[in-house]
């Protein structure tokens, strides 16, 4: 019976959590924003069970946990949440004190922490053409995968999924030129987004170094919020030959 | 509202808030506040001003809602369920006495519906959003 227990528990923190941080006062021209607000938070979603290591899942796969939370008063908050995966499971309703969550500002920090200790991946280098070799004076193609990662993680006891999303790329050809500093993650051939031209020949390491920027959000919940600062990633590319054109036609002759 | 199961909640969510224009224009709190749940601060709020309006005279037009999209989670075997919408309102005017205002242009919001099963679908909580 440890587990539902468990599981209501980790809801219900992020539930405190979502309140906490979903304080959004829009300047709305619907007239039902003037009423009074329940300011409660609902929160679902697909939420994966814990990871192996926490080996308090029964088995794979993936859950629908509902939950609200209604503020009620002495700074209480009356939740109650379900699994839609069982819907024969009771509904379990606790009141908590609402200042014993921890505060919006005290996740943001530690997510931004995480943040920068995440085991993120470059998203590799392809140089066109992808003989190993180029010649001096042509356009050479790089590009890299700008496919954002996505990390389940745990901060403060409280699952969250953290998006980390590249945003910056700086290519540094190996030669004297400075690096190239673009958002542009680069395009294959015929219609490539960036480019360098080598003038002097000789053997050249490319290297990527790619910033992230972060979003995360608790579990369940729908709203994705940005984390300060950003993450760092950097790769090299295996050396690449720059030949000079003149000398390939001599050695062809 | 017959249905116990997630489509009856969201049928339920959109006609309870079909009511709130037509509760601020024409005072009947009737239905409303057979469907509001003692906790729902939403619904205690459109009583007290819909009844603080129409106690002076005043009155709304306007205001419809026409709904975009609506998902729901939950069922009466639960207990609970969560509707999640867009909504847009038309315009809303308010009268009182020879004095017309118009209080809202109107406009798109996310509603969040929280509704608890017994023997019907009451709403628990309503969360609005405006786009801005």
């Amino acid at each position: 019976m440890s587990r539902p227990l468990r599981r209501v528990i980790h809801v219900l923190t992020a539930s405190i959590v979502a309140v906490f941080c979903g304080a959004v006062s829009a300047s709305a021209a619907v007239s039902w924003d003037a009423e009074s607000k329940d300011d409660h938070i609902a929160i679902r979603g697909d939420r994966t069970s814990p990871g192996s290591s926490g080996g308090a899942a029964a088995g794979p796969g993936t859950s629908t946990i509902v939950t609200n939370c209604v503020p009620m008063e002495n700074n209480q908050l009356r939740c109650y949440s379900y699994d839609s995966a069982a819907p024969g499971s009771a509904v379990t309703a606790i009141t908590v004190d609402a200042a014993t969550g921890p505060s919006a500002a005290a996740i943001a920090a530690s997510v931004a922490t995480e943040f920068r200790r995440l085991p993120l991946t470059s998203g590799g280098i392809v140089i066109q053409p992808s003989r190993g070799w180029t010649l001096v004076n042509v356009d050479t193609i790089v590009l890299t995968d700008p496919t954002p990662a996505t990390f389940d993680t745990t901060i403060l006891g409280i699952p969250v999924t953290v998006r980390a999303t590249p945003t910056r790329y700086s290519w540094s050809f190996g030669d004297d030129t400075p690096p190239l500093v673009t958002t542009e993650p680069g395009a294959e051939w015929p219609n490539p987004t960036v480019t360098h031209a080598y003038r002097t020949s000789g053997t050249r390491t490319i290297t990527l170094t790619t910033q992230w920027s972060g979003e995360f959000r608790v579990a369940g919940s729908p709203t994705w919020q940005p984390i300060a600062g950003f993450a760092t990633t950097t790769e090299s590319a295996p050396p690449l030959e720059v030949r000079s054109a003149t000398n390939s036609l001599v050695t062809a002759s | 509202m017959e249905r116990d199961d997630v489509e009856g909640a969201k049928a339920a969510a959109q006609y309870f808030l079909s009511l709130y224009p037509y509760a601020y224009n024409t005072g009947d709190l009737t239905e409303w506040k057979a469907m509001s749940h003692p906790e729902c601060v939403f619904c205690a709020s459109v009583i007290e001003n819909v009844e603080a309006l129409h106690a002076q005279g005043g009155y709304q037009t306007g205001g419809e809602i026409t709904w975009l999209n609506v998902e729901g989670a939950g069922n009466a075997s639960t207990g609970t369920a969560s509707v999640d919408a867009v909504a847009e309102q038309a315009p809303t005017a308010q009268v009182i006495g020879s004095q017309v205002e118009e209080i809202s242009a109107g406009g798109r919001a996310s509603v969040y519906i929280d509704l608890i099963w017994s023997n019907d679908w009451q709403i628990r909580g309503v969360d609005v959003e405006g786009e801005s």
